[in-house]
């Protein structure tokens, strides 16, 4: 656009400084919003580096003497290491197991012809408009009666059917691309119902599932209020929950408070930083779902 | 479609083929691929939701004694102008416009800058995104601390900069605690809405932009005459999405304030929950949770309308035809 406005006379590396300096303006703009935006992440880090007097005395500059104390008296403290495994036991459980149903779902629904499947397939996909934490009462008491307060099964139980929705949405779409000639040719060797589902639908999936793992899976991480309602017991205690006792036990020590969010956060900001790319695609199609 | 004969018996054929696989050679097979899947979800989200339903309708505490029917009493008190509801209504509807029309804005001019710029295009997405990824507990003390009315970032950056009669509690003062929740939801929103902006123009043609730069338009006209109105499904999109974050939002108000200081960012949702968990008035809870849905119901369908429209490719034709 700024071929037109510079004169043609203008030699080219005039032109390409000229096209440089009225790009400054934008690129600043840029700059400083982005570095407003990253400002609340920085404040994180940064704290959670000064000891717990020095946020006190010296609370926006950068750390005088940085320190790794509070992540060591956090991660004691706040028995991280319990969170950690708790949190990542938690995660991964519920997304195998919503990946398989989902997964077996999505292929009878692809490979139906009757419109009982399509049905089916509404049925489910009805849930991604549902605001489930509407149903977080109702949840809670089912849980109870079913004598699952307090155990990691309840908590599971309630992750994989807030995520088998999307799961069969993303999934079905994917699946009902697979040609039809390969279906024939799999069934004229011989290939059975589920075993075609293993060996052809399952691959083809793939990216559907990567999406879906994104999405679900980082919402699964970041969740506190499922395991706050459902599981009290310290000893079952995710990051998140783990993070909150955690605040209300130290009140106003930032610094260790920030190291515990730092902690929190770590898996998420390394995946981000590797992953972005598929970050921004899986939210993006969550938006259009 | 009388006209072709042999077209009826052929549709019948083609219904009755379909209802003899769904009977014989599918159904079992396909019972036991989808079952598992459907029972979880009928036993923890259908259920639940039906039971919500049903509860609206009666005076249930939510853990102790029995129900009683009392009809449409908890939807009547919701419209009665009882003042607590009022004003979570009312603060919402603040939380909304910010939420919904100062999100936009500033999203999709952000959108249209990083559009332009070459360098740095993917430092600047990934900082406005990244927020968007932090869990809702992390933003949560993050800004809380940000917020210290003595150690905090914000009043300590007003003060380094002598400005020190501006700093406040940001989060205890009644007039200023919602704004300063609404701040914090915008910085973790914004990025989602910038993305899905940066998609709708990468929809816009080439050549429509190259013929109206031809034509000699300048960068505002640019922008009033082909790249908003390409962008309007775009637009709803995102409009779309931001009513339905806005009517939901809960995590930062629950985690924050707890609706505090003396109900000043109580929202709708996080009213609902209280309710339920400390007012044990859970029908009533059902009830206003019930109006939330029906209000969302609609904007969801339009959601999935807007997602998958092909009307951009549409749209520019016409307006190119209108620019020629």
């Amino acid at each position: 656009m700024t071929a037109a406005t510079v004169p043609m006379g203008t030699p080219y590396r005039a032109r390409r400084w000229l096209r440089a300096l009225k790009r400054l303006p934008l690129q600043l703009v840029l700059l400083a919003v982005s570095l407003l935006m990253l400002g609340p992440v920085v404040v994180m880090v940064g704290t959670s580096l000064k000891s717990n007097k020095e946020v006190l005395v010296n609370p926006i500059g950068l750390p005088r003497n940085p320190t790794l104390e509070n992540y060591a008296t956090s991660w004691v403290q706040g028995n991280f290491a319990t969170l950690f495994a708790n949190s990542i036991f938690l995660t991964v459980v519920s997304m195998a197991i919503a990946t398989l149903l989902a997964a077996l779902a999505a292929y009878a629904i692809a490979r139906a012809t009757s419109r009982v499947a399509s049905w089916v397939y509404v049925v489910l996909a009805i849930g991604i408009f549902l605001p489930m934490q509407l149903a977080l009462i109702p949840q809670f008491r089912l849980i109870l009666t079913l004598g699952l307060f307090n155990s990691y099964v309840g908590v599971i139980l309630v992750y994989v059917a807030s995520c088998i929705p999307f799961g069969v949405f993303l999934m079905t779409a994917f699946m009902r691309q697979v040609p039809a000639e390969i279906v024939e040719a799999a069934v004229l060797d011989g290939c059975g119902y589920f075993t075609m589902f293993r060996r052809i639908f399952l691959p083809l999936a793939r990216p559907a599932i990567v999406t879906f793992w994104i999405l679900q899976g980082v919402q699964i991480w970041n969740d506190y209020l499922t395991p706050l309602l459902l599981m009290t017991d310290p000893g079952r205690r995710t990051l998140t929950t783990g993070v909150i006792a955690f605040k209300q036990q130290y009140l106003a020590q930032w610094g260790n408070i920030m190291a515990g969010v730092v902690i929190m956060s770590l898996p998420i900001l390394v995946l981000f930083v590797f992953a972005q790319r598929y970050f921004i695609r899986g939210l993006y199609a969550g938006s259009v779902k | 479609m009388t006209a072709i004969p042999g077209a009826a018996a052929l549709r019948a054929r083609r219904t009755r083929t379909r209802s003899l696989a769904s009977t014989g050679t599918d159904g079992a097979r396909f019972w036991l691929a989808a079952g598992p899947a459907l029972a979880v979800f009928a036993v923890f989200t259908i259920v639940p939701m039906a039971s919500v339903v049903y509860y609206s309708f009666t005076d249930y505490s939510g853990f102790v004694g029995v129900p009683k029917f009392v009809g449409l009493d908890n939807y009547a008190r919701i419209f009665s102008g009882d003042k607590h509801i009022l004003g979570a209504l009312g603060h919402t509807l603040v939380y909304s416009f910010f939420y919904v029309v100062v999100q936009i804005a500033i999203a999709f001019l952000l959108a249209v800058l990083l559009e332009r710029a070459i360098r740095g295009a993917a430092f600047y997405r990934a900082a406005f995104f990244l927020p968007v990824v932090i869990s809702s507990v992390a933003v949560a003390y993050t800004w809380s601390f940000m917020y210290d009315p003595n150690s905090g970032t914000i009043n300590g950056v007003l003060r380094g900069l002598g400005l020190g009669s501006l700093a406040h509690d940001w989060l205890g003062d009644y007039n200023l605690a919602l704004l300063s929740v609404i701040v914090v939801d915008l910085w973790r929103n914004i990025g989602y809405s910038i993305v899905i902006f940066i998609a709708g123009l990468g929809t816009i043609p080439a050549e429509v932009v190259e013929a109206a730069r031809i034509d000699g338009a300048g960068p505002i006209a640019m922008l009033r005459r082909i790249t908003i109105p390409l962008m309007t499904p775009t637009f709803g999109l995102v409009t779309v999405l931001a009513v339905n974050g806005a009517l939901r939002a809960f995590d930062t108000v629950y985690l924050m304030t707890g609706g505090g200081p003396g109900n000043q960012t109580e929202l709708y949702m996080t009213l609902a929950f209280d309710k339920a968990f400390s007012n044990r008035q859970f029908g009533l809870s059902s009830a206003m949770s019930i109006l939330v849905v029906l209000v969302l119901i609609p904007v969801a369908i339009l959601q999935s309308r807007l997602g998958r429209d092909d009307r951009p490719a549409r749209r520019s034709r016409r307006v190119v035809a209108g620019v020629r």
